[in-house]
């Protein structure tokens, strides 16, 4: 989950003073913000994706005002028309293949020009918002620039230079440089984003009137629409993507951010190839407080749940006793529907006001019959003097196959696995087993150990089939084939309807030839048994002899 | 009642009532027994308050290199008095063959009277015996005899003990380099006055109760499966039934199904693990055709046109167990108000660590309809906690992809003084039950059981778990 800092400084001036680190720090978690870590000057807090507005102080000190009783309902959000005709954004068709979208607000900033700690909230709010909504630029990316450095109106459209139109971006140290080598990863940004545009046949560039480059989206801006801070008296805001709704959803994050720092928005006309000028506005959605109260076991009325949703910075009125109306502001698109809203009821009313209440008893339940044998299996084996062992699932072709010396034909294994170690489902519980062994050489022996739970095997059709297991080895210089067989006959015996056991010559790889059985289990195969062999014990690097067995159970698991 | 002795224990104590007061080498002779048995005999009857030992510093000593030298060639003067035999020999010569050790014979000889020197036939000096030495020879030959057999340093009490080699000590402490002193400890045993009886008791029969026997070690289940088993009893006691389902699942049901868009980013390859080598989810179909179309239409109402049923094809180890849970909701007829619980393992592609780890245990519990409401599930919660030993908890809104609203559980960690994430709980969307059909409130909760465990085992480092390290796996147990 993405991390925002908070300063104690900011902070208490956002919220205008009165209220102590320890009530703020108290009141996060109940706007579902986890409290990551506390530092010197503030507190490191994560916050959940669907919130991106809390990717600033800004945010994040509007929702607490709401708690903390500051400021009840949505903070307005007044659009102001745009500086001019020429205000404009125009899209060409030639950029619908690779990136069709793009819409901009620009905004003013309070104090004549832009503060160094505001541009750093918003730097990383562009970044949390490429990383959430905007899939790692690819469905949406930010750019923030200096409306003075920029010559209305702008276009987006494909390079006419292709590939080859050259201009001086953020990240190449003042040098000129063309498209082409930074959508090849020349520059920093162009090998970490060039691969989203890097196949495409257009080069999607925002340009100005005067023909100047803006941006390369979704990579770079242009090195000379940067906003400088202390300097820079207004912003344009622009996000380009591949999916309209992404794209009006960071552009609706961005304006309310810059809206709850105190920027004066200012509309700019977006058109051509299929876009539009970004709605801001409120939706109106209804809530029926008796379903918000039955949900959360409160008894709500409709009063009392638009009180609630007011704290949780939302315009609502009741409408009657049981209706609430609600405006929810466009950057809010978390909210999808009635529960949501539900969920804004029991924020802004405290959830940890809600006490909780033990609804009335029903019988006890049960556990699986699966669960159940298991255990039965578990505690047989116990009682034989074997102790548990677990191993994962998913593990290595080098225990599986390589050291069992087993054949790797039908393994499962997963696709582009982390870690080296877990790459393969297990087919067979013994390797694991046996790897436990190698791992233990210096512990007193006689070891006797076991494992019971599922193991997998490729079925007809490549279907998965999932199946429970028990595999048991007793380590020591006397062990023997006997030992290993009674052990197994006890277990069999625990066995729901106490299968019948039989054991038939079969050579096995883990096994010494002729001390190596197949099992079969009420007259089914279903495992083997026997002395591992000197090979295998050598690869596993165990000097003391091995006696092993391991089933496939009957029981659905 | 009278200790019982061993073998060895009782020949030391009739070698110390022979003689009190002796070393270890001195008991070792008189016993007839090893370096070994008689320090580890020594070492019992302490035990047993039927012996005590007094260290005192002492000094060792044996021989220095010169005293080496004269123990293979004899002490220089010894020498000279060989050289010149029974006739006048000139200094010059003897000076020639002696060396820097010609100085110390010739003086040690004058004072013992043994040599006088006169004119030599050249004119130079020369030197002719006169008395030999008597019967005891020459002083410090004796100790270095004595040194020189000796294996290892001998203490200075037993030199002191012996006048003539007292004497030859300070006769060689004069001349550097023929015999060195350490510092040294001396133990001397001295018995207890119970000592005496306790030998004298019959050891007829009798074994020593109080020494420590061989470990044991006993079988149990593995401490994570007893925390699984707690946790399972907890859930069927508050009324849940246990339902089981498949590790592998078809995307549609561990993600579709549970209205993840299909760009999101935890359904990337490096947060899940597909299998690959054409492996397919368990089962003859991925779901009925119903849900496949009602899912897909929720998800291009939800996130936009393009949900591909090829992507929910795709085969997966599950990542949560809600896929069960919701899987089973959405095939079977379930009363309202139903309790239902299923616990297994999850995956998730990741790198372990000290708190992550790439599969791992969970559970999760639904209760379907029947006028449930968030708070009695926060209820039901805490009965929970309760019954696992867990006992302050308190409940912070969160986010979770498919419940609203969604809440999660804070223990409070006695040991790490602070409160730690546990479980997750919230109420399935509509988006999630609508589609499949599923009436009334849904509400989920559970989360992984590891980190319930580490709580509970006083465990830093969750890959413990899976290590089989078989000292840890039958050594004590924490509760």
């Amino acid at each position: 989950m993405p991390v925002v800092e908070l300063r104690h400084d900011r902070l208490g001036e956002l919220l205008g003073g009165g209220h102590g680190e320890d009530e703020i720090a108290a009141t996060l978690p109940y706007l579902g913000l986890d409290i990551e870590g506390r530092t010197g000057g503030g507190i490191r807090v994560e916050y959940s994706p669907n919130r991106p507005d809390y990717s600033t102080d800004y945010g994040i000190a509007a929702g607490l005002r709401g708690l903390l009783g500051i400021k009840e309902g949505a903070e307005p959000l007044r659009v102001r028309g745009p500086a001019g005709k020429e205000q404009a954004v125009r899209a060409r068709s030639s950029v619908s293949a690779v990136r069709p979208f793009v819409t901009a607000v620009a905004a003013s900033a309070p104090g004549g020009a832009v503060g160094a700690g505001a541009l750093e909230q918003f730097i990383s709010m562009q970044e949390d918002l490429h990383a959430g909504i905007g899939r790692g630029r690819r469905a949406a990316a930010v750019g923030i620039h200096d409306m003075e450095a920029l010559r209305f109106p702008l276009e987006y459209a494909a390079a006419p230079g292709g590939r080859a139109h050259r201009f001086v971006p953020l990240d190449s140290g003042g040098a000129e440089v063309t498209a082409g080598s930074i959508i090849d990863g020349g520059t920093k940004t162009g090998a970490a984003y060039g691969r989203i545009i890097r196949g495409a046949r257009a080069v999607p560039l925002i340009t100005d009137a005067a023909g100047l480059t803006v941006s390369l989206p979704p990579i770079i801006n242009a090195a000379r629409t940067a906003v400088a801070p202390g300097r820079t008296k207004e912003v344009l805001v622009e996000v380009t993507g591949t999916r309209r709704r992404a794209v009006e959803d960071a552009l609706s994050v961005a304006a309310a951010t810059l809206n709850e720092a105190g920027f004066a928005l200012r509309r700019v006309k977006v058109s051509g190839a299929g876009n539009r000028t970004p709605p801001l506005g409120p939706r109106t959605m209804r809530l029926d407080a008796k379903t918000a109260g039955k949900v959360l076991g409160l008894d709500m009325t409709a009063r009392r749940a638009a009180a609630c949703l007011r704290r949780s910075r939302l315009d609502a009125r009741a409408r009657g006793g049981r209706i609430v109306e609600c405006a929810v502001p466009r950057h809010r698109f978390d909210v999808r529907g009635p529960m949501d809203l539900v969920e804004e009821v029991a924020i802004g009313y405290g959830v940890g006001s809600i006490e909780p209440a033990v609804p009335p008893c029903r019988g006890p339940g049960r556990r699986s019959p699966g669960a159940a044998a298991m255990r039965a299996v578990r505690l047989a084996m116990v009682g034989l003097g074997y102790t548990e062992a677990l191993s994962p699932t998913l593990s290595s072709a080098r225990v599986l196959y390589g050291n069992a010396g087993r054949d790797p034909a039908a393994a499962i294994p997963v696709a582009d696995p982390q870690s080296g170690e877990h790459t393969v489902l297990r087919d067979s519980l013994l390797p694991g087993m046996l790897d436990a062994l190698s791992r233990n050489v210096h512990e007193p022996y006689p070891q006797r150990l076991f494992e019971a739970g599922p193991a997998f095997a490729r079925g007809p059709g490549n279907r998965v089939r999932e199946g429970a297991r028990l595999c048991a080895v007793s380590s020591h210089a006397r062990t023997s084939y006997t030992e290993i067989k009674a052990a197994l006959a006890a277990a069999a015996a625990a066995l729901p309807g106490g299968a019948a056991l039989k054991t038939v010559a079969q050579e096995h790889p883990v096994f010494e030839k002729g001390r190596s059985a197949a099992v079969l289990l009420g007259g089914a195969e279903a495992g083997s048994a026997g002395e591992v062999g000197g090979e295998a014990r050598k690869r596993f690097r165990i000097r003391e002899p091995v006696a092993a067995f391991e089933v496939e159970l009957p029981i659905n698991i | 009642m009278q200790p019982v002795l061993h073998d060895i224990e009782r020949r030391i104590i009739s070698s110390l009532r022979a003689r009190d007061g002796q070393d270890e080498g001195q008991i070792g002779k008189a016993a007839g027994l090893s370096p070994d048995q008689v320090r580890r005999g020594i070492q019992w009857l302490k035990l047993k308050g039927l012996a005590r030992v007094e260290e005192e510093p002492s000094a060792a000593v044996s021989l220095g290199p010169n005293g080496a030298a004269a123990g293979e060639h004899g002490l220089p003067e010894r020498q000279l008095l060989g050289m010149v035999g029974r006739g006048r020999v000139s200094m010059d010569g003897l000076a020639a063959k002696l060396g820097p050790a010609f100085g110390p014979a010739i003086g040690a000889a004058r004072r013992g009277g043994w040599i006088a020197v006169g004119e030599g036939k050249g004119g130079g000096r020369a030197v002719s015996p006169a008395r030999a030495p008597g019967a005891g020879g020459i002083p410090g030959e004796a100790l270095i005899r004595f040194l020189g057999k000796a294996r290892g340093p001998i203490p200075l009490g037993t030199i002191v003990a012996d006048a003539r080699l007292a004497a030859d000590l300070g006769a060689l402490e004069k001349r550097p380099g023929y015999v060195v002193r350490k510092a040294a400890r001396s133990a001397r045993v001295f018995l207890d006055s119970k000592a005496a009886a306790a030998a004298a008791a019959p050891a007829a029969g009798a074994i020593d109760v109080e020494a420590d026997a061989p470990p044991a070690y006993p079988a149990r289940t593995h401490p994570l499966t007893d925390t699984i088993e707690e946790v399972r009893e907890a859930f069927a006691a508050l009324g849940f039934d246990e339902i089981s389902g498949t590790a592998v699942q078809p995307c549609f049901w561990n993600f579709d199904a549970l209205f993840t868009p299909q760009d999101h980013p935890a359904r990337e390859m490096q947060d899940t693990f597909y299998l690959g080598g054409g492996a397919r989810a368990p089962g003859s179909r991925m779901a009925s055709a119903g849900h496949v179309a009602a899912v897909g239409k929720e998800h291009e109402r939800g996130w936009g046109p393009g949900w591909k049923k090829g992507m929910a094809r795709r085969a997966v180890l599950r990542t949560h167990t809600t896929c069960v849970t919701v899987r089973h909701l959405a095939e079977n007829d379930v009363e309202d108000g139903a309790r239902l619980f299923s616990l297994g393992r999850v995956y998730r592609n990741e790198k372990a660590s000290y708190k992550h780890l790439a599969e791992f245990n969970q559970v999760e519990g639904v209760v379907a309809g029947g006028g449930a409401t968030l708070r009695g599930l926060m209820g039901i919660q805490k009965e929970f906690y309760e019954m696992v030993g867990m006992g302050e908890v308190k409940f912070w809104p969160t986010y979770f992809p498919y419940t609203e609203p969604s809440l999660q559980t804070m223990v409070y960690n006695k040991k790490a003084g602070k409160w730690v994430e546990l479980f997750g709980m919230g109420i399935l969307r509509p988006e999630v039950t609508r589609p499949l059909g599923i009436r009334g409130t849904v509400l989920a909760w559970g989360g992984g059981i590891e980190r319930m465990a580490m709580a509970k085992h006083g465990v830093g480092d969750v890959r413990r778990f899976y290590a089989n390290d078989v000292k840890w796996l039958r050594g004590p147990r924490c509760r």
